[in-house]
This record gives structure tokens, C-alpha cells and sequence, in this order.
């Protein structure tokens, strides 16, 4: 049976269903679920290869990512949280369409990705790296994880 | 209290509550915590004034001094707001003042 989602609100009982299993994050319609372009983050702030230099623990030189266990992308686990995800990313867009990328917590993430609790928010998850990792790598496997994200289009 | 996890977070939260001439945010924010509900639901209208003047200041091509950008900024301020407002037991004003935003 296919369900179609007219708002965000219709997700909230699915959601609470899986709460806790989910890790979910609201992307601009076109924009990639795991990384960025450009025209997708503000103007002075510095991407490599589509990687958001505030996003993670980088090296010095910038070509190793540094394991950290608060810093990483950020995913919602709870209905609550993504509500006000949706609606920050909603109020900076006004107009797009912003769809919601997920994936169940799962064994088999690529190695090396880990989702770690953000300590200070309930509801807030980074996926993180647990040893050093070559940007390409970490590029590699956002890549494939991308791959295994189901998407929910056209919540408003 | 309330844990940013940048400078930036912190300095970004003050640099609007002095443009929004809000002084009870600013003492406030200068506190680290609310001291009652009255101020739960107002540091949480804050943080929704504050996005929207951040918004207002991108519109007008307002530079800000800080390399990431305001909505990246806000959404780091919302975790370190909304977390503190669950932990000392405010939940319930900030999910409202939330949902309020959507009226």
C-alpha cells in the first residue's frame, strides 16, 4: 500500500513508531542527502568535494577527517526534532520543497560511519567517523549511504 | 546552563539579542539558564526572533562576521536552546512557542 505524507504532521505517528530507529534529515528537493553543493550552504562557508568544513573534525592540511563524537551530520531521531528542523530549513526557504531523507540505525553502515548521540539534545544525532579517514573515503561512504536512505517527497 | 559547542553559537545568540534590543534574553543568555517559566517561552520567542532577523539581515545582504552561515549557525543555537529548555524541564514552552511559529 503506498501512503502518500501531505505535511509533516502526517509523519508524526510513523515516526513515533520507529522513534528511535530512525535517523532522518529534511533536504531541499534536488539537494543531496548526505552531501552538499555550494548553492546549498551560505556563502563563506568552505566545502570540499561537497563536505562542509563545519560540519566535521578535519585535519590541518583538510585531507584527513578526525574521528570526534560531536561533530558530524546532523540526523533527527524524533519526531520533535525533525518538526523543528523542517521548520528552521522551511523558514530560510520559503516555498521549497523540502523532502525528508532517512534510514533505519542499521548494522551495516559502511565501516568506520557511526551515529553518536548528541549529549546536549535529545533527538539529535551526528554520524560521525571512528578512525581517520582519507576525504575521499569519507566521500566513498556518504556515497553509499546516500544510496541506502529511502526519501518521503513534497511534505510541506 | 546552556552548552554551545562553538564561540560562534554564543556570540551569534548575543550579537542578536543586542540587535533585537531584547535585555531580558541578553540577561538571559548572560545567566546561562531561565529562571522560570515566564522565561522559558521567552528565550524560546527569541531564538524564533532571532532566525528571523538573521533571515531579514541575509535578505538586506548584511554581512555577518562569522564564516558559517546564519541558517547553519541557528540550527546549532536551536540544539543548544531547545536541549537546555528539555534538561531543566521547559520542554512544553518550547515545543508551543514552535508551534506557534507555524500559525
Amino acid at each position: 500500500m503506498i501512503i502518500q505524507f501531505k505535511t509533516i504532521n502526517d509523519l508524526s505517528e510513523v515516526i513515533k513508531e520507529y522513534e528511535g530507529k530512525l535517523r532522518l534529515r529534511p533536504i531541499r528537493k534536488y539537494s543531496h542527502p548526505t552531501l552538499y553543493r555550494q548553492r546549498d550552504v551560505g556563502e563563506g562557508e568552505v566545502l570540499y568535494k561537497g563536505v562542509r568544513d563545519g560540519d566535521w573534525f578535519f585535519s590541518e592540511n583538510k585531507e584527513w577527517i578526525l574521528p570526534h563524537d560531536q561533530m558530524g551530520l546532523s540526523f533527527s531521531s524524533t519526531y520533535k526534532n525533525l518538526k523543528d528542523v523542517y521548520r528552521l530549513k522551511g523558514r530560510w526557504n520559503p516555498g521549497a520543497q523540502i523532502d525528508i531523507h532517512w534510514v533505519l540505525e542499521r548494522p551495516d553502515l559502511p565501516p568506520g560511519l557511526k551515529f553518536e548521540a548528541d549529549r546536549e539534545k535529545k533527538g539529535h544525532y551526528f554520524l560521525t567517523v571512528t578512525e581517520p579517514m582519507l576525504l575521499e573515503t569519507l566521500i566513498g561512504k556518504l556515497k553509499i549511504l546516500a544510496r541506502q536512505m529511502s526519501v518521503i517527497r513534497g511534505c510541506r | 546552563m546552556i552548552n554551545y559547542k562553538t564561540e560562534t553559537e554564543r556570540e551569534f545568540t548575543f550579537h542578536y539579542a543586542e540587535k533585537l534590543d531584547d535585555p531580558l534574553a541578553l540577561e538571559i543568555l548572560k545567566r546561562g539558564e531561565v529562571k522560570d517559566a515566564v522565561e522559558a517561552r521567552h528565550l524560546s520567542k527569541f531564538f524564533w526572533a532571532m532566525v528571523d532577523a538573521s533571515i531579514q539581515d541575509f535578505n538586506n545582504d548584511i554581512a555577518l562576521p562569522w564564516d558559517e552561515s546564519a541558517e547553519f549557525i541557528s540550527e546549532k543555537v536551536m540544539y543548544a536552546i531547545s536541549g537546555y529548555l528539555e534538561r531543566a524541564g521547559y520542554e512544553d514552552y518550547w515545543d508551543a512557542v514552535s508551534d506557534e511559529q507555524d500559525q
